[in-house]
């Protein structure tokens, strides 16, 4: 008898996305299972981020498809938005509002029953680390601080499946590590993780990669299988470093 | 339903944190009224009252001092030069020193004694029409004053009464002495209250895209209805605050009476703070910068609330058009429903109801349409 695999956490099929003659996102099609950590790798401009807005309802997609938490991203975006959590490089964030008020607003407009939600900006101010600054406006918070809480109010509804745009941009080497270990043991929970990076060496953090060109997914797979497939027999262990300038420079034989 | 509770009563907390944090706007909330208020309120008024007046008097008699005085007797007048020539007279008014000038010849009195028609001249710069025509009015009422008095005192001389032949009396009601100023703080009150409240609702919607707050609202479940109300809450309180002190202003400091229903009074203005925030609202919604937002706002709501409200040019002296595109606005109808209540005794709710169907319908139309947009940029 043939085992059927859980449905994927997220199936996109197809997706495009025009901004007027512009094609910012070409076809791209890919799933990710349950409990992953699924990376976009490609330079700034490439589409990762368009991808991520069609999949977390903020943009519409031009043509395509897709599926979150086994539900239509087109038609039932309502009960996809309860279940998804999304963090961007911008940490939006009430800048003059206190760390613990940004984590209670978010708790509320994510309908937590009220003492869970007290529960959960707790935990939250623990978990970050914030305790000092609980009252501390969130404009005079430094860089670290700030991704470390925008991540907390993305987490306060305990989503399954977390969406993360240049998470570590504009973050020293320390928080990008402390911030990775967080979606480690956040994964060992069972939560799936879609993020996008420009830094190579995160890559080798995540599951599976999707290498994205001019809008177009060009390679797919476990970093290592990227470098086999990238670099065959070749002796020494390439670096993702390698393998992206190699294939952008297949992407784009004229530049 | 709790769940919509629940966002929409976060939203509004966030709100009203947010503006009490940012003290210096909310200073300005509360104070540009008073100021406008102060400032429009001392200034606002079309009674034309000392007219700068030069007299040439020729003539030198009690009779030609006695019309002289009638004129500065009033408070219409003011007596600033005597001269003795007419070129005179044409170089004070060209020089501004005179707005009007009364001319009596030589030979008035004796005009006047042997029956004959005298002549009086008066001249006028008509460079400001609105007072030269308010001043040319006063100064034909007191000169056929005089003129019928001397006409008395004349047949009385001669042993035969004087019975005029129609005597007027005249009641003025609501604004007993016609004063321009109880007719224009009500479009002043409208102008004030549309101002704080576009201008405190306007930014709401368009602050958050422009600081990118926006897009976690996106990804998370708050609809739209959730965040007009939500932010609403806080800015109709603060609106609700400056027009009670604009009432009580314009009582206390310029004798505006409150004839009518304060109950129908507090409803309306209510009414109409809520149909200018739901325009704020609207407009902020289509844009995604503060300044374009802004600009919406002088144009769309600033704007015609002075010049097609009724505040300042009269409704009724429009060419037909214009008088069309006034329906399009809300200050209108609560200038008329302002002035019914608080000029006119015994008027209450159902006098105004007319104005509180069209703020109803024009609110509903409004929210339908923000509620759209946002729709719109949030999916």
């Amino acid at each position: 008898m043939e085992v059927t695999a859980p449905p994927p956490a997220i199936e996109a099929r197809g997706l495009v996305r025009r901004f007027g003659d512009f094609t910012a996102v070409d076809d791209v099609s890919f799933s990710v299972a349950k409990g992953e950590v699924f990376g976009f790798l490609g330079p700034n401009g490439s589409g990762k981020s368009t991808t991520i807005r069609m999949l977390t309802g903020i943009l519409q997609p031009s043509g395509g498809s897709a599926r979150v938490a086994g539900f239509e991203v087109a038609t039932q975006s309502r009960r996809i938005k309860f279940r998804i959590g999304y963090m961007s490089q911008k940490f939006s964030l009430y800048e003059d509002m206190t760390v613990r008020e940004n984590l209670e607003f978010f708790a509320a407009i994510y309908r937590l029953e009220r003492r869970r939600a007290k529960e959960r900006v707790e935990w939250a101010i623990e978990e970050s680390g914030l305790s000092p600054q609980a009252g501390t406006l969130t404009r005079e918070l430094p860089g670290g601080f700030r991704q470390r809480l925008a991540l907390s109010c993305s987490l306060m509804h305990e989503p399954e499946i977390l969406f993360l745009d240049e998470p570590t941009s504009g973050v020293d080497p320390v928080a990008r590590r402390r911030f990775w270990d967080t979606i480690y043991r956040l994964t060992r929970t069972g939560v799936t993780v879609l993020v996008t990076t420009h830094f190579l060496e995160e890559s080798e953090f995540c599951d599976r990669v999707g290498m994205i060109l001019d809008g177009k997914l060009v390679a797919i797979g476990s970093p290592r299988q990227l470098k086999r497939g990238v670099f065959p027999g070749l002796a020494q262990e390439p670096t993702m470093d390698d393998v992206f300038v190699e294939l952008v420079r297949r992407g784009r034989p004229a530049s | 339903m709790r769940g919509f509770l629940r966002r929409t009563r976060a939203m509004a907390v966030k709100e009203f944190k947010q503006s009490f944090r940012d003290r210096l706007t909310l200073a300005a909330y509360l104070f540009l009224p008073v100021f406008l208020l102060l400032l429009f309120g001392y200034a606002l008024s079309f009674d034309v009252e000392h007219v700068k007046l030069a007299v040439w008097d020729a003539d030198h008699t009690r009779a030609s001092r006695d019309l002289a005085r009638s004129f500065t007797s009033t408070e219409a007048f003011d007596r600033v030069a005597d001269i003795r020539s007419l070129s005179q007279a044409d170089s004070l008014v060209m020089e501004g020193a005179a707005t009007a000038v009364l001319c009596i010849p030589e030979g008035y009195s004796r005009d006047l004694a042997a029956n004959r028609t005298a002549q009086v001249g008066f001249l006028l710069d008509g460079a400001d029409a609105n007072q030269g025509a308010q001043a040319l009015g006063y100064a034909q009422g007191l000169v056929r004053r005089s003129d019928l008095d001397i006409k008395i005192r004349q047949l009385d001389r001669q042993g035969r009464g004087f019975q005029a032949p129609v005597e007027t009396r005249l009641e003025v009601l609501y604004n007993p002495q016609l004063e321009t100023r109880l007719f224009m703080i009500p479009g002043l009150m409208a102008y004030i209250l549309t101002i704080t409240a576009v201008i405190s609702t306007v930014i709401a919607i368009v602050r958050e895209r422009e600081r990118g707050n926006f897009e976690q609202l996106q990804v998370s479940p708050v609809r739209p209805i959730e965040i007009i109300l939500g932010k609403l809450a806080p800015y109709l309180c603060l609106s609700a605050l400056v027009a009670a002190m604009i009432v009580v202003g314009s009582v206390a400091l310029f004798g505006m009476p409150l004839n009518g229903s304060v109950g129908a009074l507090v409803f309306v203005i209510l009414l109409f703070l809520v149909t200018a925030s739901a325009q704020g609202m609207f407009l902020s919604t289509l844009s995604d910068r503060q300044e374009t937002a802004f600009s919406f706002a002088a144009l769309l709501t600033m704007l015609p609330s002075v010049m097609l409200s009724g505040f300042i040019y009269p409704i009724r002296n429009m060419p037909a058009l214009l008088q069309a595109v006034t329906w399009l606005f809300p200050g209108r109808y609560l200038i008329s429903a302002l002035r019914a209540l608080m000029l006119r005794d015994g008027t209450d709710i159902l006098t105004i109801w007319r104005e509180v169907a069209a703020l109803s319908a024009y609110t509903a139309v409004v929210m339908f349409f923000a509620l759209k947009r946002l729709g719109r940029i949030l999916k």
